[in-house]
């Protein structure tokens, strides 16, 4: 773990509360609070690093992620690169996964490569400035997860269409 | 379902929400800025908007955030001893959709649109229509953007001279202008009206799309495969982050798959578009994004009005730091005089 995501000396949290939410966009939000991703939005709107410490582009079709060390999910599982791949894989698999549009697919021809445990590369086929801002839309899930719910697809048989 | 451009987007015929969605806090959370402050959140779904309202402002214990609050009700939450206005510049913009497809309206006329918008006074929008709590956004990318084009002003309200544009070749003599909308945007939507009828000196319809045949009326215009009997629609589109804009906005209303385009793709704004999707350096893209909006400016290609606030009523004894562009409660806490931690 890096020495800045020490969470040990923190102290608990405390308290709770109730919200009410009649926003369309509630199911997004219920996922933002559950889920991550490698980017995230700051306060202000900014794209900016999550599960990825950054995200630098190699070329103009290659953006290469280094990850997060020490991430774990609910179940004590790592968080690695091959989460990543199957997390890629899992949502790249539908035409639109996207309740807000197809736009924000990935290219369809993007490949992921895995450089090591925690270094991931995305290969485009054309330049993909809207990239890094897409990627919040690739949530990033265990294996419990794809196998029991699967964003429904598990129940349902598909991943579009449907939350 | 297939990879072509309009199938794009989801249109949510019917939700169904559990009464309620519990977020328990994760202990082992790795990011040490926003580990959990909270226990627990609780998303309240079993009670009306007006409901969770009144509970948050006259009570404790029952809701603690309530989110969307109507610019109606801002004034009550402020004098409300239970609860605080907390208010955010939005990620939604608000515009009007000219029915391009029409046949006996030639909304390709740049005067035309021009002229239209020159006669909706946008001060007033935002003082009768949102009680203050919205702002004028000069075209589709608002002012607090990371990709806003700076120097890009509002267009005035001038209806003598909207008068005096409005061409009347462009438009049929004694046919009414009809605006549509949804429940939501009601009441500026009658405020357009009467600035058009005034400014333009023509009849206007204003036609209010029920709540139960919302998902008919959007499907036609996602589908484009009828054409709409409106000639301009008041509608929104929100935005996931405030760079690279056009993405979530411009290409809603005019890209090949915008939901809400009513048109044929403008190729000049395909040729920018395709520009700023090209752009990997960060700087780079927040320029052509500029010039995108500046673009659909210059060529009036909307209706431009405005974003409104993002407006929260929260419980005194939460602190909560609102985001622009999503709902989220990493950095939320609670005092020591909190309901839940007496």
């Amino acid at each position: 773990m890096d020495s800045k995501n020490d969470t040990s000396n923190l102290p608990a949290p405390k308290g709770m509360i109730y919200v009410y939410d009649p926003s369309p966009l509630n199911w997004l939000y219920v996922l933002f609070n559950s889920m991550e991703e490698l980017v995230r939005a700051d306060p202000l709107g900014r794209v900016i690093p999550n599960l990825a410490k950054k995200a630098n582009w190699v070329n103009d079709l290659t953006l290469e992620l280094p990850l997060q060390k020490g991430v774990v999910f609910q179940d004590g599982g790592p968080f690695t690169a091959r989460t990543v791949q199957n997390s890629f894989n899992q949502l790249h698999q539908w035409a639109a996964p996207h309740p807000p549009g197809t736009w924000l697919n990935l290219p369809e021809e993007t490949t992921l490569e895995t450089v090591d445990n925690y270094t991931v590369r995305f290969h485009f086929p054309y330049p993909s400035g809207l990239a890094k801002a897409k990627l919040r839309a690739v949530h990033m899930a265990n294996n419990l997860f794809f196998n029991k719910l699967g964003f429904g697809y598990v129940t349902q048989g598909s991943g579009e269409g449907h939350w | 379902m297939d990879r072509t451009p309009l199938t794009s987007t989801w249109l949510t015929k019917h939700e169904l929400r559990t009464p309620r969605v519990i977020l328990d806090a994760f202990q082992d959370y790795w990011n040490a800025e926003r580990v959990p402050r909270l226990e627990r959140v609780v998303f309240r779904n079993d009670l009306t908007k007006q409901k969770a309202l009144d509970l948050c402002l006259s009570t404790e214990g029952n809701v603690d955030i309530v989110t969307n609050v109507p610019p109606n009700q801002a004034d009550r939450v402020q004098s409300s001893s239970f609860a605080d206005l907390v208010r955010v510049k939005g990620n939604e913009i608000i515009a009007g959709v000219f029915n391009r497809f029409n046949i006996d309206v030639d909304f390709d006329s740049r005067q035309l649109r021009l002229a239209i918008n020159l006669a909706v006074n946008r001060v007033k929008l935002v003082s009768e229509g949102f009680n203050g709590y919205a702002d004028i956004v000069p075209a589709l990318t608002p002012p607090w953007a990371f990709d806003f084009p700076e120097g890009l002003e509002a267009i005035p309200h001038l209806p003598e001279e909207a008068r005096r544009l409005f061409p009347e070749s462009a438009w049929p003599k004694g046919r009414p202008l009809v605006l549509a909308t949804t429940t939501d945007y009601k009441k500026m939507t009658y405020l357009i009206a009467d600035d058009l009828k005034k400014a333009l000196n023509i009849e206007v319809n204003v036609f209010i799309i029920p709540d139960n045949q919302r998902i008919e009326w959007m499907t036609i215009l996602a589908e484009k495969k009828l054409t709409p009997n409106w000639d301009i629609l008041i509608t929104s589109a929100s935005a996931l982050f405030l760079e690279g804009t056009p993405a979530f906005f411009h290409r809603e209303f005019f890209g090949k798959d915008g939901a809400l385009r009513a048109s044929a793709i403008p190729p000049e704004f395909s040729r920018l578009y395709t520009r700023m999707t090209a752009q990997t350096e960060r700087e780079q893209l927040l320029k052509a994004a500029e010039d995108i909006d500046r673009y659909v400016y210059n060529e009036v290609l909307a209706l431009f009005l405005v974003s409104p606030e993002s407006l929260y009523a929260v419980n005194k004894q939460v602190d909560f730091e609102p985001y622009r562009t999503t709902l989220e409660f990493a950095e939320t806490s609670v005092t020591n005089q909190h309901w839940s931690r007496m």
